[in-house]
């Protein structure tokens, strides 16, 4: 019978590059900057890591689409190598690829990378696939982007909810201002000035009712792990290592986009996933235990309805509880405590792993000026597709005592 | 009745450039003008403003959004364009215009 | 019989205003104005030649058996594939069945008319049954010269058959001479012409003419024998110069239709006699012909089954769904003619699979999705698991048809980011009626008129071009209808969502305007109505039946009843019906009345009694079941309705003025009742034009007084916004005011010992009967203070200077001394008294047994409970307070037991 992955696995080092537009580096440097302070962290030596997972997802740019790079830019020594992706939660994908080597016991020591070098496409946003996307899905599919996709999630919840577009372009925009106060004080994230409420809403709208400030914006990054068994860690050394809680995804089935129920407003599958990563986690009231979260703000929105989604707040009730201050850093759960995806860009393979960084540093005392009281959990939501067809993945990080 | 707040060198500037919308690139948009309609009727403001510094008055109307933008009672629209510094730091005031063409002046602090 | 049995039309909804390509080129071409009359139309961005003929044929086999079509003829010079059958991808996108042959009739403008000539020959000779034959063109020209002012977009659609034909076809008659007014070469995008002098004088000036002659030969007719003469010819003049010369008269020459949509080339003799066939009458004969390197000229006769046939868009509906445009800019980008910077994101790559392609047809061309047979479930695209997460069977579904179902628009979004030709790009969830939903590209609209819940109709549009390879991609767009959108409900709307109204007489008048009004705002009504006449007599179900039917209609919620109020057992009926329909009850309308005009001397018991029961005992049988649930809510509105008749008087109605002003009454204390668990009642006085007033008003009032203008006053006293109870408001004519009954101040005659004269009363009459400085009394208690208060001793204040030191407390503490034990036999009270402010705390004072007991705190079940400032309690006691003066003004409030509290002077003696 399965026992799921709670304290199975620690985090012993992690290391994350400055996002930005990196015109200097390629991938490939972007990997190693990631990679040396990762290995520093962990205090090992490169040889001790046996198996590696490369999270990425666009292939046209980056690295392209093969695993090699991985090993030939950070001269791993003839160690299997993966390359995984999974939309914009490749990063957690990455991440789960080397969790689970270790817990099978397969290997001691295994490394998970993030890397995303979307700054050489020449344009800002992502990139449109065309008929690379699949010969089939780009016959039918609308010309969407994801601006326009995850918008109407907003016009969807406004009406079911009943609140005025007023109010929820308010609490979206607290949203935004939130993440940008935290990121301001975050030498890693790329966006560091603070912004006002109204600043945001007075913003030109890319796609109805999202404005400029709503949307996150594209960046390079890379941000990578390096993981072992509980037993290991502490035979390393580690007295309380960070442990891995909790780590699920859920997948659209296809009902969200062609069967008669789904209304539009919210993500079935985070829903689903967090509610088996609680249970994985033992978690038995998630606004009482999770300390901090990162969710996947791609769009202020999106992180107003995950925060229901992830069962914090109440069905409808986000908006309100988002206003009254209970996600900022000093509420009640600090959600996007380094900046997120506002402040940082979203490369795209690199996310799910700079959400886990940051709340790894919480839970070691180390997040400098954004350090948290005592954090128990800490929760990463790593969302990529959009609201019609998704895949969700959810970890839960935290001491192991 | 108009509140009009400039913000020199403004934290969007970078944002704006950064984040890339719509096609056409916005950049060097320096000068943010957020707006705030605090009367009971709605206000249509044109994209343009008069900057005075002294007896000398320099036109803008290049700002963007382009066009008439009507503000309703308690809402709050933000122009962007590209501001001079040292043309900035010499001025007093700047005047917005509605539809009518009623003047509505914001002094430079 | 062979002929047409339908047909179809398509013109584009784009419309350029050609002025405004005078304004941008006429400074090259000076000349083009002299043609820059009306509009032209034009394909939107994701239109071609294929798209339109979609569209066309689509509308010629609305509701027809589909399957029965063997053969399908698309005609045009603009096909997107040289080499790929294009009729092929037409009937892919109508679903037709595969047996069945297909052609491109090409190279010529005359191929759709040839092409109809070649389907009558089909049929006639029985190989065929039924050909579709589809026209359509969307001509390049180059800028700034007459063909781009005289040409435009569209297509039409003609079904040939036999039997039950509405045009029938009696002839043809062709003529073929390589005459070059234009070319195009294989490998070019524009027509090459030559001079329009020679084209006009020896092309349609003497091809024309032969063709019709030689058909009129042929035939044995002559142009008598013609009612309709169809033919495309853009040179306005000589239009008319063939006609003239063929003999037929300026009213039988069919408009070239130059001034609303230009000349769709191989289209345009099919749109020009679809539109003749949409206006014909049974027994016309057309003469239709089609010009093009020769001439076709073919006639019909109209059939009576022309009267027949379903409605359709056809023509003329086509070009009254139009959208202006004077941008010249956007024609020419539409088309390609100029080349903006798209940008690096749209060189996304464009190849497409063949193998792809080929397996999903039906899909990706024909809209064509699945049903399972397991679970019934409606769904795009059809998959080999079905989508109904509770169903998952495996290979069950059959193929089920999307593109004529209607949808609605579930979300969408205009998107700024999305790679464009005519940003915002807007896109957006269609849910379909019956099952089934997809994320589509919408089309042909605006951001501003596209709303959640509007209807859609589905459209085969081309999704993409590839340039590298010469490739067209088609898929199916969302067409958001025009329509009118619902208004947003203001911030500040007063709503009655999740309330229930109850309207007695609710089927004509005032009544029915009350219950749409309270619909539209979100209440859910019962309609109340016995539908009788006007005196009462007789009774119905229609009147109720159909207010219902209305609040229906516009989106709300209704039942209907048809119990009379007159009756204890039909007022209970009429709130059972609310309260088995919808759970609750919070508002009550009583304002089902009758009339039974007579002076009193003439008015019977009968119908003194029939008014009453109506309107007095009805407000009671309804009110009365209703009033129990509203308590138990704690949350009730009733409204009376009673009549300036009433309030004021008017001859030969003593029992509608009884009744009306009795509910005043009613109202009166029933408000009191209902303050506690906020019930609140009101009366309205109407002035307005129902039956009932039918006699009484001179007529031009009448029309004046709608009843719409009493509604909104009505339906305000029945919100939450409303903190009135108790409260008479006249209405008519959109004019508010308040109606109140005011007592005087009036005088003692005498002091209270001595009974007064009649003298006495006379010499005071004035006093009496004066209503200066006049006030209203919010309950009978209250009414008697100036009684009592005339008579009342004196209040002396107590010894100088112990005003400033006098407290509460000091009060209470002194209050066993001020107590008149032998006023309090048989009394057994207890008073709560709850003082307010910073002296202030609760006292108990408890009476009973001819003792007085006081104590802090507060009683769980006082007698009768006062509330009072503790400065205004200290100025009350010390007699500089009047007590009536405090009651009526606020200051004192009294709850429980009022009575009582006037004990209290008796009582206590300070």
């Amino acid at each position: 019978m399965a026992t799921g992955i709670r304290d199975k696995v620690a985090i012993i080092g992690m290391g994350c590059t400055r996002f930005g537009e990196r015109w200097e580096d390629g991938a490939e440097e972007l990997m190693v900057e990631a990679f040396t302070e990762c290995i520093d962290d962990a205090g090992i030596d490169p040889k001790e890591i046996e198996a590696a997972w490369l999270g990425t997802c666009i292939d046209e740019i980056n690295v392209g689409k093969a695993a090699v790079p991985l090993s030939t830019t950070l001269r791993l020594p003839f160690i299997p190598v993966t390359r995984v992706e999974n939309y914009c939660a490749s990063g957690t994908e990455s991440f789960r690829g080397a969790v689970y080597a270790v817990a099978s016991g397969a290997y001691d020591i295994a490394l998970a990378m993030g890397v995303e070098k979307l700054k050489d496409t020449g344009y800002g946003g992502l990139p449109s696939g065309g008929s690379s996307s699949g010969s089939f899905i780009w016959l039918w599919w609308p010309n969407l982007t994801a601006p326009g996709s995850f918008a109407q999630l907003a016009s969807a919840y406004a009406a079911k909810y009943g609140v005025p577009m007023e109010d929820l372009k308010r609490a979206m925009a607290q949203v935004s201002v939130k993440s940008h106060e935290n990121g301001a004080v975050n030498p890693k994230a790329h966006l560091r000035k603070r912004v006002s409420i109204e600043q945001v809403m007075a913003a030109p709208i890319i796609a109805y009712p999202l404005g400029l400030f709503d949307c996150c914006g594209v960046s390079d990054g890379a941000a990578c792990a390096i993981v072992t068994t509980v037993e290991r860690a502490k035979d390393m050394g580690i007295k309380n290592p960070v442990t891995v809680k909790a780590l699920q995804l859920a997948l659209s089935s296809g009902e969200e986009m062609a069967f008669n129920e789904w209304d539009g407003d919210h993500f079935i599958t985070t829903d689903k996933c967090s509610a088996k990563a609680y249970e994985e986690a033992g978690i038995k009231n998630p606004r009482e235990e999770i300390s901090m979260m990162e969710v996947h703000d791609c769009f202020s929105i999106t992180e107003l309805v995950t925060c229901e989604d992830l069962h914090i707040s109440e069905r409808g009730q986000a908006w309100k509880d988002i206003l009254d201050g209970f996600y900022n850093s000093d509420g009640k759960v600090p959600c996007q405590i380094d900046g997120g995806l506002k402040c940082f860009g979203h490369p795209i393979g690199a996310s799910g792993l700079r959400m886990l960084y940051e709340m790894y540093l919480q839970l070691l005392g180390r997040a400098g000026e954004r350090q948290l009281e005592n954090p128990r959990y800490g929760l990463t939501h790593n969302l990529g597709g959009f609201p019609a067809q998704n895949v969700c993945a959810i970890s839960i990080i935290g001491l192991l005592d | 009745m108009l509140r009009i707040r400039p913000i020199m060198n403004s934290a969007v500037e970078e944002i704006f450039a950064f984040k890339v919308c719509c096609g056409p690139k916005a950049f060097d948009q320096n000068l943010e003008i957020l707006i705030t309609n605090e009367g009971d009727l709605p206000v249509e403001v044109q994209s343009r403003f008069d900057l005075r510094s002294g007896s000398q008055i320099h036109r803008f109307d290049t700002l963007m959004p382009h066009g008439l933008q009507r503000i309703e009672p308690g809402r709050v629209i933000a122009f962007y364009c590209n501001m001079d510094e040292v043309l900035w730091e010499k001025s007093e005031e700047l005047i917005f215009y509605d539809r009518e063409g009623n003047a509505y002046p914001a002094r430079i602090t | 019989m062979v002929g047409i049995t339908s047909y179809g039309g398509y013109i584009p909804r784009l419309r350029l205003n050609r002025m405004s390509i005078f304004q941008s080129m006429g400074w090259f071409a000076p000349a083009i104005v002299m043609v820059a009359q009306g509009e032209r139309s034009f394909c939107n961005w994701d239109e071609d030649s294929l798209t339109m003929a979609v569209s066309a044929s689509q509308d010629c086999l609305k509701g027809l058996d589909k399957q029965a079509v063997d053969g399908v003829y698309l005609c045009s010079t603009t096909l997107p594939f040289d080499d790929r059958l294009n009729a092929g991808i037409l009937k892919t996108a109508l679903n037709l069945k595969d047996n069945l042959a297909a052609a491109d009739f090409t190279s010529s403008l005359r191929a759709g008319t040839t092409a109809l000539i070649e389907a009558f020959s089909a049929v006639r000779s029985g190989d065929k049954k039924q050909i579709l034959v589809t026209a359509t063109d969307k001509r390049l020209t180059k800028m700034a010269y007459f063909y781009e002012m005289w040409f435009g977009d569209g297509a039409a659609s003609l079904l040939v058959g036999e039997g039950d034909v509405v045009a029938e076809f009696l002839g043809s008659y062709s003529v073929t001479r390589d005459f070059v007014d234009h070319y195009r070469g294989a490998d070019r995008k524009y027509d090459y012409v030559w001079e329009e002098r020679w084209v006009r004088d020896e092309g349609y000036g003497k091809l024309v003419p032969e063709a019709v002659n030689g058909l009129f030969e042929k035939l044995s007719i002559s142009m008598d024998d013609v009612d309709k003469f169809v033919f495309p010819c853009f040179f306005k003049a000589e239009h008319r110069k063939i006609a003239k010369k063929l003999g037929a008269s300026p009213e039988k020459v069919a408009d070239n239709l130059h001034e609303v949509c230009g000349e769709t080339g191989t289209a345009h003799p099919f749109v020009m006699f679809v539109k003749a066939l949409e206006e014909a009458q049974p027994g016309d004969r057309i003469l239709m012909a089609g010009f093009g390197q020769g001439c076709d000229a073919l006639y019909f006769r109209v059939t009576d089954a022309i009267k027949d046939l379903a409605p359709r868009q056809g023509v003329n509906g086509s070009l009254a769904n139009k959208k202006s445009t004077d941008n010249y800019m956007k024609f020419l980008k539409f088309r390609d003619l100029i080349d903006p910077e798209m940008g690096i994101r749209a060189e996304a790559p464009t190849q497409t699979a063949m193998t792809v392609l080929y397996r999903k047809r039906d899909m990706i061309l024909g809209l064509v999705g699945g049903r399972c047979t397991a679970c019934d479930t409606v769904q795009f695209p059809r998959t080999r698991i079905c989508v109904n997460p509770r169903c998952k069977a495996v290979d069950t579904q059959v193929p089920h048809e999307f593109s004529e179902t209607p949808g609605r628009v579930k979300t969408f979004t205009g998107d700024m980011l999305a790679v464009s030709v005519d940003p915002p790009h807007i896109y957006g969830m269609i849910q379909f009626e019956g099952g089934g939903r997809f994320l589509a590209d919408f089309t042909d609209c605006e951001l501003d008129d596209v709303w959640v819940g509007q209807p859609v109709r589905m459209s085969f549009r081309r999704r993409y071009v590839d340039e590298q390879r010469g490739f067209s991609g088609y898929f199916w767009k969302a067409i958001p209808l025009p329509g009118e959108k619902p208004k947003a409900a203001a911030a500040d709307e007063i709503r009655f969502d999740g309330k229930v109204a109850v309207v007695t007489g609710a089927g004509a008048g005032l009544g029915k305007v009350y219950a749409l009004d309270l619909a539209r705002r979100g209440a859910k009504v019962v309609v109340n109505d016995l539908g009788g006449a006007r005196d009462g007599t007789g009774a119905g179900t229609a009147a109720a039946d159909k207010v219902v039917e209305e609040i229906k209609a516009l989106g709300g919620e209704a039942v209907a009843s048809y119990d009379s109020v007159a009756t204890p057992e039909g007022g209970r009926a009429i709130v059972d019906k609310a309260l088995e329909a919808f759970g609750r009850v919070d508002i009550v309308i009583n304002n089902a009345g009758i009339l039974r005009d007579k002076s009193l001397v003439k008015m019977e018991p009968e119908n003194w009694d029939a008014v009453m029961d109506v309107h007095l005992h009805g407000a009671y049988h309804v009110t009365r079941p209703a009033f129990i649930k509203m308590r138990e809510q704690g949350y009730g509105r009733i409204i009376f309705t009673t009549s300036a008749a009433g309030l004021y008087g008017n001859f030969g109605q003593t029992n509608y003025s009884a009744a009306k002003t009795g509910l005043v009454g009613f109202m009166n204390t029933l408000k009191l009742e209902g303050e506690k668990y906020d019930i609140k009642v009101n009366t309205v006085a109407p002035v307005a034009a129902t039956r009932l007033t039918e006699d009484v008003l001179p007529p031009d009032m009448f029309a004046k007084l709608k009843p719409e203008f009493v509604s909104p006053i009505v339906l305000y006293l029945c919100s939450d916004k409303c903190g009135e109870t108790g409260m008479i408001f006249n209405a008519g004519m959109g004019y508010f005011n308040r109606a109140a009954f005011v007592t005087g101040q009036g005088t003692a005659v005498g002091d209270g010992t001595t009974v007064p004269s009649l003298e006495e009363i006379h010499k005071n009459w004035d006093v009496i009967n004066s209503l200066e400085g006049g006030q209203e009394f919010p309950n009978v208690t209250a009414s008697m203070g100036p009684m009592l208060e005339a008579f009342a001793p004196k209040k002396e204040t107590p010894e100088g200077g112990r005003e400033g030191e006098l407290t509460p407390k000091a009060v209470f503490d002194g209050m066993a001394g001020a107590f008149q034990a032998e006023q309090a036999a048989g009394v057994d009270v207890v008073f709560q008294f709850d003082i307010s402010g910073a002296k202030g705390g609760n006292w108990t004072v408890t009476v009973r047994d001819g003792e007085c007991v006081v104590a802090e705190g507060s009683h769980e079940n006082p007698t009768t409970t006062i509330k009072i400032g503790d400065e205004d309690f200290v100025q009350l006691i010390t007699g500089q307070l009047n007590a009536m003066n405090a009651f009526t003004t606020g200051k004192l409030k009294v709850e429980g037991d009022m009575m009582k509290s006037q004990l209290i002077g008796k009582l206590f003696k300070f």
